[in-house]
């Protein structure tokens, strides 16, 4: 069962941040970036094991396919009990919190820059989840 | 039946002497202070006339005028021509020896007040008809100062205002505002049809406007393009009612040029469109490269990365700081674009 972590960004700055944040906080050992969201969708589509879990750290504002869009493609084939969003977005407008926060994929807003601390604190609570859902299949 | 009281002066035209003493004496049977001044020919009222209007007996001064139709130098429709064309301001009752209806009501539509026959007058009818045709000058002219007042009202109203004909649509009156307004003059206005004071692409929808315009509706209220005479279009309030004009059914209609309140309304809209312009740029444009900023500097701080890569983060730090520069440079162009503008 295996975790993959996907960074959507259409900041290559960001996209290597990101990375390295990732990395050092033990989140994921290779996370992969994409520039958009039509790209990262295109890789999910293809690869995507319903046994497998998916972790997506989301951008909205990206051209060609932006993090709304993602998400409504997301729904064609993922499940949410295997696929977790966290929407990742420089705005702190209310409008783009409340709107995130009703998507069924998505688990938290988080405002940039987004430090260590809170990527080990996301990682613990998929733990948790994971658990859980352990504990509750048959 | 007690006297009046009253001073009154009279201008009794009469040739006949003995006609003068008896209507003389039936008026001193009622009337306590009456003065009467006395003409015994037409030639004698036309000097009278000629006095100063305000002199002893000049013609401000009499209250009333008792006008025998039968002189030796005018009589009948040329002498009440003739006096009426004085302008003397006050009632004018005619006394005649013939009881011919026909000319008794023409008179009065010559503008005499009343028209008596010299034998059926008593004492009391000559005194009663005095008092009703006095009463009455006073009530006329009361009202034809009220409709020269309300005529003033129009004229010198500020606003530009018109009266047209509901049938033929033409101009009948216009004020002094919409001939300074529309450019057109007077004579111009009530040759035209209120269809030249709109632009060519909105008649089609008037004439639907007045097919379907309830003939009972007697305000009515909206805004339209009007065209100038120098072809300027201008939005116009315009406000109408429903009223009786020389006897044709007619509407009235003020005009409120509202072009610049509209021109200030759309400034303020453009304004409010750069100011949500702004709002969403701090809240989604600016914060980016300040993320980033802070997210490197972050790295750059953690004793984890190396050194090289320090440097390779620095350097995206100066590119985000100047990023983020020339985005606060955007924002403040943008503010300076909704700053009214003082010299119009």
């Amino acid at each position: 069962m295996a975790l993959h972590t996907l960074i959507v960004d259409d900041d290559p700055i960001i996209l290597m941040i990101m990375k390295k944040m990732l990395e050092r906080s033990d989140f994921h050992s290779s996370p992969l970036s994409f520039e958009n969201g039509l790209l990262a969708l295109n890789h999910m589509k293809e690869n995507y094991m319903p046994n497998d879990r998916y972790v997506v750290m989301l951008d909205i504002n990206m051209p060609v396919m932006n993090g709304w869009e993602f998400l409504e493609g997301l729904e064609q084939f993922a499940d949410k009990t295997n696929t977790f969003v966290f929407v990742v977005s420089s705005s702190i407008d209310e409008k783009d919190v409340q709107k995130a926060t009703k998507n069924e994929f998505v688990l938290r807003y988080l405002t940039k820059p987004v430090y260590t601390d809170t990527l080990i604190s996301l990682k613990e609570m998929l733990e948790i989840k994971k658990e859980r859902a352990e504990k509750e299949a048959p | 039946m007690e006297k009046d009281q009253k001073q009154y002066k009279i201008l009794f035209v009469e040739d006949n002497q003995g006609d003068f003493i008896l209507v003389e004496d039936f008026l001193l049977e009622h009337m306590e202070q009456v003065e009467f001044v006395h003409a015994k020919n037409f030639e004698e009222v036309k000097t009278l006339m000629e006095l100063p209007r305000n002199t002893d007996e000049g013609m401000d001064r009499y209250d009333i005028v008792l006008l025998d139709l039968t002189l030796p130098d005018k009589s009948g429709k040329e002498l009440i021509d003739a006096i009426k064309d004085f302008g003397i301001p006050a009632p004018i009752i005619v006394l005649s020896g013939f009881a011919d209806l026909g000319f008794a009501i023409k008179s009065l539509s010559l503008g005499m007040s009343d028209y008596l026959i010299k034998e059926n007058i008593t004492s009391l009818s000559l005194y009663k008809s005095i008092l009703y045709n006095l009463e009455r000058y006073k009530f006329m002219q009361t009202l034809q100062e009220s409709e020269k007042r309300y005529s003033e009202l129009f004229h010198s109203s500020p606003i530009p205002m018109w009266v047209y004909d509901r049938d033929a649509i033409k101009f009948l009156d216009i004020n002094r505002a919409a001939i300074e307004h529309y450019g057109y003059s007077f004579e111009e206005f009530l040759a035209m049809t209120i269809k030249q004071i709109r632009p060519q692409e909105d008649i089609p929808g008037m004439n639907s406007y007045e097919a379907n315009s309830d003939n009972n509706k007697y305000f009515f209220q909206g805004v339209f393009k009007h065209e100038k005479k120098n072809g300027e279009i201008i939005h116009v309030d315009i406000r109408s009612n429903i009223i009786y004009f020389n006897g044709k059914k007619a509407e009235v209609i003020l005009a409120n040029d509202i072009t610049e309140r509209l021109n200030h309304i759309e400034a303020i809209e453009q304004q409010n469109e750069k100011l949500r312009e702004i709002a969403w740029k701090q809240s989604h444009v600016v914060r980016a490269p300040l993320a980033r900023m802070l997210s490197l500097i972050h790295l750059i701080s953690d004793k984890a990365t190396p050194n090289d890569e320090k440097n390779e983060m620095l350097d995206h730090v100066i590119q985000s700081a100047n990023e983020l520069d020339e985005i606060i440079r955007d924002i403040v162009n943008v503010s300076q674009q909704i700053i009214p503008k003082t010299n119009k």
